[in-house]
Formats: structure tokens, sequence, C-alpha cells
């Protein structure tokens, strides 16, 4: 019933913490691998935007940016902080996102997915009789991964893609983003082997 | 690694061929066969104009962001210029007429000012198919306003000896697909005069304009410029006129019974519909192509809602787009091409409040 009281947010923080601490009970599985405490992604991204949702006859390609802080809670358990922005002749969209993300690594690879939780602005620059734009603001969720390949032990480079689910402008649109980027790894967790 | 750095470049070539696919929104207005259409509705009581996409496949209405576009005072007609690229509307209570040039991507509206000056209550609008004059039917001020189109602004300028007049209260008007005659209705005396027409400037065909049922409402051209159909609300009947082509002159054919109170009239190829507000149905009609005589298809009349006010056929013929007042919605029902026959409603969208008019970009 408490619950039921709260808010999508806080019903959204309560999913979270309760991921989280299943995430640190698994920890202990994990201790004999090791993983950077924090990834910083920062890369080129792509968006085909559900845009006739809201009245344009075809699909919208934007062009933009994609960065994620994830901290790792452990060699597999992470979470993830995500922004994302593109733009086209009319549009810009914006998504600010956080979730948990579960990484596979494999020696100089890695394979990670994630479902992420947020908010989505969207703007489209047209004019009217009464406005110069239309902003709308609205509920985002992400689920995808992506792929990283070690370049060198504190870079790597991914290739990522998110299935996005936005509510803005009174409708929903169901998106893809396509990101691509360098990983900074810093600090770690886990053992280091003995060599 | 070898394997793993493989992986990665097969998933880069991927992702590069999906982000090379599709196309921009700026393509849209140069696609050869869209899959969609806008359409503009016009909305008296809100002074607006509102804008939808609609799906060719599945008639779906799409508010279009923005929508409704506030223009002038009781906008009562609203039609698309064959380039899409402008919208005109005439303001029954401003006795004016709003220009909007259309966005060519999102097909938003935006109006330019300042208005054009009509006559008084400009009531109903036509355009030729080359979108190179506009046509004004002033119902109280009983004439007609010519303008010659800018095909590059959209702007209107008003043609020599423009406005023209006509009988008194004039009801209803409609231009032949060559543009050669224009028909005008008068509801009172239930007749239809004829005029020609040289680059905007109209002039009356010699004779007695032709006497047709009692309150007609509604008139049309066939695509092949052979008939006239006039829906008369008060007989509830649609007559038939033979156009002579050199003349214009108009021949009754004769009258076919129709539902309760028709208020439109439209034709789509050898099919005709009437939509009876009354009786809150259409009539469909087969016409025999040499001699004019309708036969109703079989099934007909067919549901179409609450009181259906106007009727648009769809610019692939697949529809038919119903407006209704008392509903405050336009429905699109599905048309058997084959046969003629009408659907049920396939989709409906809310207007909000009633509309008059509608307008369907090609």
């Amino acid at each position: 019933m408490a619950i039921e009281r709260l808010g999508s947010c806080k019903r959204a923080a309560v999913f979270i913490l309760l991921v989280l601490s299943v995430v640190i009970a698994v920890s202990s599985l994990s201790l004999g691998q090791v993983a950077p405490r924090w990834d910083f992604f920062g890369g080129y991204s792509y968006l085909r935007l559900d845009s006739p949702s809201f009245g344009y006859a075809n699909w919208s390609n934007l062009n933009g940016f994609n960065g994620e802080i994830v901290f790792n809670v452990t060699p597999r358990w992470g979470v993830t902080l995500d922004g994302s922005g593109q733009y086209g002749n009319q549009l810009t969209v914006y998504n600010y996102m956080i979730g948990p993300q579960y990484s596979l690594r494999r020696d100089k690879s890695k394979f990670f997915g994630h479902v992420l939780f947020g908010k989505a602005q969207n703007t489209v620059n047209i004019l009217t009789a009464t406005r110069n734009g239309f902003l709308s603001v609205g509920r985002s969720v992400a689920a995808g991964g992506g792929y990283d390949w070690d370049l060198t032990p504190r870079f790597t480079l991914r290739v990522q893609a998110d299935y996005l689910n936005t509510y803005t402008f009174g409708a929903t649109q169901n998106d893809l983003r396509i990101s691509t980027g360098i990983v900074f790894h810093h600090g770690h967790i886990g053992r280091r082997p003995k060599l | 690694m070898p394997r793993a750095g493989a992986s990665l470049i097969f998933v880069a070539l991927g992702l590069a061929a999906l982000t090379g696919c599709g196309s921009s929104p700026s393509s849209s207005s140069t696609t050869q066969f869209p899959s969609s259409h806008t359409a503009y509705v016009a909305l008296p009581t809100s002074n607006a104009v509102a804008g939808y996409r609609i799906d060719n496949n599945s008639a779906s209405f799409t508010s279009i962001l923005g929508s409704p576009y506030p223009g002038g005072t009781s906008p009562s007609s609203v039609l698309v210029h064959p380039s899409n690229r402008f919208v005109y509307a005439s303001n029954q209570g401003g006795d004016d007429i709003s220009l909007f040039t259309i966005d060519s991507t999102l097909g938003s509206l935006l109006e330019v000012l300042p208005r054009t000056a009509a006559g008084l209550t400009p009531a109903s609008l036509v355009m030729d198919s080359g979108g190179n004059f506009l046509f004004a039917l002033n119902q109280v001020s009983s004439s007609i306003s010519v303008y010659s189109i800018n095909s590059g602004t959209g702007a209107l300028t008003a043609v020599a000896g423009s406005p023209f007049a006509t009988f008194a209260n004039p009801f209803a008007f409609a231009l032949s697909p060559s543009a050669k005659f224009l028909y005008v209705l008068n509801g009172n005396l239930g007749r239809v005069f004829a005029y020609t027409n040289n680059s905007g400037v109209l002039t009356p065909v010699v004779g007695l304009p032709v006497q047709v049922g009692n309150g007609p409402l509604a008139i049309t051209v066939d695509p092949a410029e052979t008939f006239v159909y006039v829906a008369n609300s008060i007989d509830n009947t649609v007559s038939v006129l033979s156009i002579n082509s050199s003349t214009g002159a108009l021949t009754l054919l004769g009258s076919y019974a129709t539902g309760t109170t028709p208020t439109s009239v439209v034709v789509l190829g050898q099919y005709l519909y009437v939509a009876n507000l009354g009786s809150s149905n259409i009539s469909a009609f087969s016409v025999a192509p040499t001699t004019g005589v309708l036969t109703q298809i079989t099934s007909s009349p067919f549901a179409a809602g609450s009181a259906p006010l106007f009727e648009v056929i769809d610019p692939n013929g697949k529809f038919l787009y119903v407006g209704s007042q008392t509903a405050r919605s336009v429905s699109a029902l599905s048309i058997n091409t084959t046969t003629g026959a009408l659907g049920g409603a396939l989709q409906t969208t809310s207007t909000s409040v009633s509309p008059s008019s509608m307008s369907v970009s090609k």
C-alpha cells in the first residue's frame, strides 16, 4: 500500500534500489574478476525518431551525441547514468536516464545490456501564429546493449544500440538509438590476478 | 582477439547500414508516392484550421503538432493549393480570406497576414486544378470574388472586374474541372446559374437558369465534365444535369431519391455519394456514363455516423471522409473500388468543435 501511494519517480527509485540490493548481493559471486570502478563513455549517436507520432510524414534521422557514466558495483553489475542529444532540421531530442547495467567480460572485450528510465525532452522548431516552437517533456524508457573492445587498458571502443520508448506531445514514440565512441576506465574493483 | 576485432567490424558495418537507411523528413515533400496525406479542417467556432496527417493505408488520423492553427473569424471553407504549399480559408465572420503557408516537412500552418478582403460572408471557396485562380462565394453581398494566385507566395490579387455580381443569396458553387464553367446554386429559387470563366472573368451563360429541386444545398461537376449533380435538401433528391460542352448550358436530366436532407454530393469516377444529414447515412449511386442515369448501389444507403455534413474523396480514391457537425468529428469510410460500396467507418477523429469543411493535399 505504501508503495502504491508513491509517485512514478519514487516507484522508479524504489525499483532501482531493489536492483542495486540484488547487485550487491550477487557481488560476492564475482570476486574473481577485475573490472573498472568507473566507465566514462562519450561519442556519436544516431536516433531514428518516431516523428510520425506527432504529425510528420516520415521517420526522422537525427545525429548527435551520447554520454554515459557507469559505476560498476561489481564486475558484472553497475549503474548507468545516460544522457544523449540528437539534432535535425526542425527537431531536437534529449534523453536523460538511469538504470542497471549487466556486463559480460571476455578477456579484452565486453558485452553489456541495460534498462534505463528517465525523461525525454523533444523540441520541434516550427513557427506558428502563436508560437516559435514546441517543447514537450515526458517519460523515457530504454532497453539495449552493446559491445566494448579494449584498445588499451584505459580506453575501449564501444558500439551500442537502444530501443527507446518515450511519451511526448501526447503520443508514444518508439525510437532506435545507435551510439559509438570511446570508453575511458577509471579505478578498479575485484582482485587483480597475481603475476 | 582477431575474432573480437572482426565482430566489432561487423557490428559497426551493421550499424552503419542501419543509420544509412530510411529517409529524413526533409525528403518527404519530394516523395513521389507519399505514404500519407495532410488534411485541413475548418473549425468556425474555434476561429482555426485543424491539421491532420492521414495514413494512406489505414486512414488513421494523426493531429499535426500545433493544431489547430489560429486563423480568421469563423472560417467556413478551406482549400489546399495543388502545390501543397498553401491553404486558403474563407472567413465568414471576417469577410476575408486567410492564406496559410504549409511547413513542407511537418504540414503545420502559419497564417500570412494581412488577410485578403472578400465580399460579405464568403461561405465557400473553389479553385481551378492548376491553382491559378481562387473563387469565393459571397452569400450576403451576392457576388463572387475572383483572385489570381501568386504561385511563389500564394498571395491573392483580385482580378479585374471582381467581385462579379450574382442573383440574391447564392448558396453554393462548383467549378468544372477544365475551369471553363462555374455553376452557382440559389437555394431560395431552386435554380442553377451558369457562368463561363475566362482567366477569372465570369460571364453569365445566355439563357434561363435551370430549375432543380427545392432547397438545393450542394453542387458538384463530374471529372469528365459531362454532368452536374445537385443535392436538394427539401425534396430529398439529387438532380442530374447535362453540360453543353461548348456553351456550358445545363439541361435537367432527372432527379433521384436520396435519404433525408441531403447536404453534400461528391463524385468518384462512375460513383456518386450523397451525404444525408437527416438520416445520417450516405446514398451511393452508380452513374451511366452516357445518359447520366443513377442506379442506387446494393446496400445503399450506408451508415455514416451522426448527421454527416460534408464529404471529401481521398486523393487515392480509397476513402470517403465525412464530417459530422453533431458528433464533432471526421470519419474515414472505405470505398470498394469495384462496386462503389462503402464500408464502415475505419477511423474517426474528434475535431472538438463542429467542422464545416475539409481539404486534403494531393
